[in-house]
């Protein structure tokens, strides 16, 4: 684990003597500032940790340097998803009660070069940590990695909160159920309150056919009630638990829809213009409204 | 009564609308042990409220500046909140300022240091002097006046002295608060928020399931209403509930709760022509909900009664 470049990312920092070493080397454009984007959902089992470990290898893929971090203590799933469960010789409660260092924490992929996991502890629980401590690590990380996707643990007790306490940004995952849905508009409510504003929703294990039989919602019906921005749909799809199962991100099988779907969102969460297909709005009297009033700007005003 | 985020510790009200977080300091507790509750229900929630600002509800109590002083730190150190505006109903502002005699008689007199300065802001009704509705206090004011911590000039007196309200231009005895004023709001109402006001609320946007509108005047929805809602929740028979799209499947007004009928549910909202719609009682006296479409003339305009499920206290 001695290999990371810390400073090697060349990020703006308040230290004068990288911001030199990094003029000298970058003539271009400014580097995008990194950021800490957490991933959560509410209802448990809709596919967090899948989306965490695909996004992450998506996104190192494109070539960041990208850490997934698994802040489900006690219950931890990322490292299995990753095939890195043997690897695992210090965790993210060990670097943050500073039993290791932070770079002892993080296990390299086995696939790509710049993207590392930092797992949860498994023999400790949510309460261990707080949002605060989280934070920091999170800063700390940011000043050598573009990206940094924290897997949120269900629920919105400590865990959640711990987890989105680091965000600049959150991708709320649902499954097209009613109560995974109700449970994403809770979430993205106690987002906006911790101003984590304007929240992306990853539609996932989508069955087409299904759909289209009028036996399970669609995406409007739940960008309709939700409305939000959606980043991205995923079918349900078997290849994703072979891939799962082998240890896998599903987006390394380039024949697998699910997995061709996480390299869009990726391509997306990078600032990529992919169309999401049929994502024209209905032009109705209320989207209307909606359009009109700027809504989701979130503020009460008076008259 | 509204479960809810709205944090009851006895002494502090904590009620989280969207990005705001209003805090409401139980003025009929000393203040000693408000400052203790609110330390305590902090810490707590720790890490919840991590960013952004914040208005407090100090009541009807008359504090000095250092025990606003004391607040915002207490905030600014457990949470990182920013106090942006204390609030308290303007006429213990203007009883205040007309001098330490006529003050009115304070509920926790031991708080209360009566020589030192009080709140010096200008008496006045700030345009955005929203009610932040907590049962418990007075229910005649239904306007809250701004204050600042430095003791100094409300940040924006909109109005210096009582405002000229319709009533007045129609030549009403003399000038007065009119308590007429609609909250609005601007968001998506999700699951779990609760919105308390004593007056009318207009909301731009959905109301979802699970979220709850309370309103002492009419509630209007330029959204679907999905979720509950309860208009004239202190009484008032008259109060209506209107909907771009009205889907909720129980509805509240007065004391009087209705279910909707079998079989009169729309179709899949957003799909078809928004065909908004209005609920009332009856004039009748066993008091039951309609829901009509909003325009009568239009094709199938007719009115429904729903299914009177019983009386509950407002
Ligand atoms: N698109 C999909 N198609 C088929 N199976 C899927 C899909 N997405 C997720 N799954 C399966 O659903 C299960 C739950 O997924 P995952 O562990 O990612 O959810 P989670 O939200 O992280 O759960 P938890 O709340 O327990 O942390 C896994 O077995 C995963 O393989
Ligand atoms: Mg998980």
């Amino acid at each position: 684990m001695s290999e990371i470049r810390l400073g090697g990312k060349g990020k703006t920092t308040g230290n004068p003597s990288v911001c030199s070493e990094r003029d000298s080397r970058i003539t271009t454009a400014a580097i995008p500032p990194s950021k800490t984007i957490v991933v959560t959902s509410g209802k448990g089992g809709v596919g967090k940790t899948t989306t965490t470990a695909n996004i992450g290898a998506g996104l190192a893929l494109r070539g960041h340097r990208v850490v997934v971090m698994d802040t489900d203590i006690g219950l931890r799933n990322l490292d299995v998803v990753m095939g890195l469960e043997n690897r695992i010789v210090y965790d993210l409660v060990d670097a943050i009660e500073g039993r290791c260092k932070l770079n002892q924490a993080m296990i390299r992929d086995r696939h790509q070069q710049e993207l590392y996991l930092i797992p949860a502890a498994q023999t400790r629980d949510k309460n261990c940590i707080n949002p605060e401590q989280l934070t920091d690590l999170c800063r700390r990380l940011e000043e050598d990695f573009d990206y940094i996707i924290i897997d949120c643990p269900a629920g919105i007790e400590q865990g959640f909160r711990n987890a989105i306490g680091p965000a600049q940004e959150a991708i709320v995952v649902t499954t097209p159920e009613v109560s995974a849905i109700r449970d994403a508009d809770r979430v993205i409510g106690l987002l906006e309150a911790a101003e984590l504003q304007h929240p992306r929703l990853i539609i996932n294990r989508i069955r087409p056919g299904m759909v289209k039989r009028g036996d399970m919602l669609d995406k409007d019906d739940i960008v309709e009630l939700l409305a939000v921005d959606v980043l991205g749909l995923v079918p349900a799809d078997d290849r994703l638990i072979t891939a799962t199962n082998q240890g896998v991100p599903v987006i390394h099988d380039r024949k697998a829809p699910s997995g061709q779907a996480f390299a869009r969102i990726a391509a997306r969460i990078d600032g990529d213009d992919v169309p999401l297909m049929d994502l024209e709005p209905k032009s109705n009297l209320m989207n209307r409204v909606r359009y009109l009033m700027g809504i989701n700007r979130s503020e009460y005003t008076h008259a | 009564m509204p479960k809810s985020h709205t944090i009851q510790p006895d002494a502090i009200r904590v009620v989280g609308r969207g990005t705001n977080v209003d805090f409401s300091i139980d003025d009929s507790v000393p203040f000693d042990l408000a400052e203790r509750r609110l330390r305590e229900y902090l810490s707590q929630c720790r890490g919840l409220y991590s960013r952004g600002r914040v208005s407090v509800n100090v009541g009807r109590r008359i504090l000095a500046p250092d025990q606003l002083a004391s607040i915002k730190n207490i905030l600014g150190c457990e949470t990182g909140l920013t106090v942006s505006r204390y609030w308290c109903p303007p006429d213990v502002l203007s009883t205040a300022l007309a001098g330490p005699d006529s003050r009115p008689a304070l509920p926790s007199p031991p708080t209360v240091a009566p020589e030192s300065p009080v709140i010096t802001a200008q008496a006045g009704l700030n345009n955005n002097g929203l009610q932040l509705a907590f049962p418990g206090l007075d229910a005649t004011q239904s306007t809250f006046t701004e204050i600042d911590d430095a003791g100094g000039v409300s940040p924006s007196p909109a109005h210096p002295g009582p405002v000229e309200g319709p009533e007045h231009l129609e030549g009403a005895p003399g000038p007065k608060f009119t308590g007429n004023q609609a909250l609005i709001i601007k968001h998506t109402c999700r699951s779990g928020e609760v919105v308390r006001y004593q007056g009318d609320v207009v909301v731009f946007g959905d109301v979802n399931p699970g979220a709850e509108i309370v309103a002492d005047g009419d509630i209007v929805v330029l959204g679907s209403l999905r979720g509950t809602a309860h208009a004239g929740a202190d009484g008032d028979l008259k109060a209506t509930i209107f909907a771009l799209n009205l889907e909720s499947h129980r509805l509240q007004i007065g004391s009087c709760v209705g279910e909707r009928p079998h079989g009169t549910r729309k179709g899949k909202s957003g799909r078809k022509a928004v065909s908004p719609q209005i609920a009332y009682l009856s004039a009748a006296g066993d008091h039951s909900i309609f829901v009509a479409p909003f325009d009568r003339s239009a094709s199938g305009g007719r009115e429904y009664q729903w299914q009177s499920v019983g009386l509950q206290r407002p």
